[in-house]
């Protein structure tokens, strides 16, 4: 019974020392806004990387996505989720980035690259890592094939599993036009992985 | 098969796997699994799509990027912010320049804004200018007089002007529009006669270049006062060029003042009113005399103050005759006291320049003469003042 109340108690701080944290931050205070980035900065590097499956351009991605936070935070309303507001920035910077550079990862490069940045991590066991089955290595070429749009539409539903509404509000489209990007997408996949599904 | 056909499923299958449909649509949904093994199928597609995609597995990178990355985030933050102002307008004025559809279409907008207003300015001032300059052209053609129509009498005055640089008469062009002129109308029980013509008209001599203009048929028992302000000298393009009408040998009178007579009295109140004053010229002060005229019929007169010492003998009597002839052809003419003071102040000048009494006589006896048939007793009263003063002087 005391080890819950503790519990809570500490839960009950946490998010009243975030809105501190993003007070401060709003006042200019870069310290209490690290301490934000230190809370999403992996959430929001892996929404990159799969965006972009490049170690690099995620990392460039994530790092402005921060930056460009910092500097809208006066235009953030207090009471509204923290995430959600850098997640929109970073899909935003992330499709941009996309069109920008026509980004289609190629099959070949994909592992490789992948490969590398594992390897650099040190981990042991890397290469079973990328040992998937092929229904796995057929799909995630398949969604580097997606158009940015529908990519950044099936990512954020299947991997941050927001809802419609909270789409829509991201990427700044209707919901209407979020539910048609999502079948087209799944189609296309279905389509493309008939045989292994 | 419950109440959901295959055909709605399909259009609600996504829906429902992303957990979007209510409670209600929900059961449908599931009631229908139950019983139709290929809708089943297709959804088990979905989630096969969706666990497919998830097992993707992200590489994780090293332990010290995550230490590092807030780290960055902090130094990039910093960075920018240190940026100058300097720096900033740098850039957005570099950016400025760097080819963008949106900047170029907001430039061409400007651009052609400006132009239209530039063009519009311009064309604004040519007209303008083309529009005062044909008045003026109008004003002067009214006003000017062609040589061989000049005045029949030249008053003396006129003739010495001539000496010293050219003056002539204005007469501008009595219009509804202009401002200046002044009509008054004389009393009715004092005309005469519908065929008694009179007009006084008062200028002020710009010394300058003055020009005539030939009489014009007056407009009958109506006593018009002109007037010219300096406005309308200045349309008229008199304001330059100033010469003295009356030659003042010390003074060189080079500025114009007219007076503005408005007296239903006529010429002795124009006299009254007559005003010397003074325009400031450089740092030094001139003396401005005014030069007026009576149209008398359809001849230009001096009109004469008591002060007009310098005025010669002859157009003194050249106002003399004028006048005779005028009050000749109307046996009671008590309308124009004003002809009367011309008379008495010529006869006085006289006396004073020639020093002789044998003047002050005979004006005194042409205007007891004229006195003798007068009815209206203000009039009447007047002229025996004007007598008075001239028997005085010749006492004296």
């Amino acid at each position: 019974m005391e080890v819950r109340m503790v519990e809570k108690k500490f839960k009950a701080g946490t998010e009243e020392r975030e809105d501190k944290l993003i007070v401060r931050a709003k006042k200019g205070d870069i310290y209490s806004f690290e301490r934000l980035v230190e809370r999403y900065q992996k959430k929001i590097y892996y929404l990159a990387l799969r965006m972009t499956r490049s170690h690099e351009a995620a990392d460039d991605l994530a790092q402005e996505s921060f930056i460009k936070t910092f500097y809208s935070l006066k235009s953030f309303k207090e009471g509204y989720s923290f995430y959600s507001w850098v997640y929109k920035i970073c899909m935003n910077l992330t499709i941009n980035y996309l069109k920008r550079q026509k980004f289609t990862v190629s099959e070949s490069q994909l592992p490789q690259g992948l490969l590398e940045l594992v390897e650099d991590t040190g981990k042991a066991d890397a290469s079973e890592e990328l040992v998937r089955d092929e229904l796995t290595r057929k799909i995630e070429k398949e969604i580097d094939h997606l158009p940015p749009e529908f990519r950044a539409v099936f990512i954020l539903k299947t991997y941050e599993e927001l809802s419609y509404e909270e789409i829509a509000n991201a990427l700044k489209i209707s919901k209407g036009t979020v539910m048609s990007r999502l079948f087209r997408a799944r189609e296309r996949l279905q389509k493309s992985l008939k045989d292994y599904l | 098969v419950g109440k959901l056909k295959c055909e709605d499923f399909d259009k609600l299958i996504h829906l429902y796997f992303d957990g979007e449909l209510d409670a209600e649509k929900s059961k449908e949904i599931e009631e229908h699994l139950l019983t139709c093994q290929k809708c089943a199928a297709k959804l088990q597609e979905l989630e096969n799509l969706a666990d497919a995609a998830k097992r993707i597995r992200m590489p994780e990178p090293s332990s010290d990027y995550w230490k590092t990355f807030t780290e960055r985030v902090r130094n990039e933050i910093i960075l920018r912010r240190k940026k100058s102002v300097w720096a900033r307008l740098k850039s957005g004025w570099e950016s400025f320049f760097f080819y963008s559809p949106a900047k170029l279409r907001i430039a061409a907008g400007i651009a052609s804004i400006l132009l239209v207003f530039i063009i519009g300015k311009l064309y604004w001032d040519y007209k303008g200018k083309e529009l005062e300059r044909v008045r003026s052209e109008r004003i002067e053609r009214t006003l000017s007089v062609p040589a061989h129509q000049k005045p029949e009498y030249p008053s003396p005055a006129l003739t010495e002007s001539t000496k010293t640089g050219e003056s002539t008469l204005i007469k501008p062009k009595p219009t509804a529009t202009e401002p200046e002129t002044v009509k008054v109308h004389a009393p009715l029980e004092s005309i005469p006669s519908s065929s008694d013509k009179v007009i006084m008209e008062e200028k002020s001599t710009e010394a300058g270049e003055v020009k005539t203009q030939p009489p014009k048929p007056s407009v009958t028992s109506t006593l018009e006062v002109r007037k010219i302000d300096e406005k309308m000298a200045a349309r008229l393009n008199l304001a330059t060029k100033v010469e003295p009408a009356i030659p003042q040998p010390s003074v060189p009178e080079t500025t114009i003042q007219i007076q503005k007579l408005q007296s239903e009295k006529g010429a002795d109140q124009m006299n009254k009113k007559e005003a010397v004053s003074s325009k400031k010229i450089g740092e030094e002060f001139y003396p401005v005399e005014l030069m007026k005229f009576y149209k008398v019929d359809e001849t230009w007169v001096r009109s004469l103050t008591e002060r007009d010492t310098s005025i010669d003998a002859d157009t003194l009597k050249k106002v003399i005759s004028t006048w005779k002839e005028f009050f000749s052809k109307k046996p009671v003419p008590e309308w124009v006291p004003g002809g009367f003071s011309q008379i008495k102040i010529a006869y006085q000048l006289l006396f004073l320049k020639n020093k002789d009494l044998s003047s002050l006589e005979e004006g005194i006896e042409l205007l007891n003469k004229y006195n003798n048939p007068l009815t209206d007793w203000k009039t009447k009263h007047e002229l025996n003042k004007k007598i008075l003063e001239l028997e005085a002087l010749k006492k004296k």
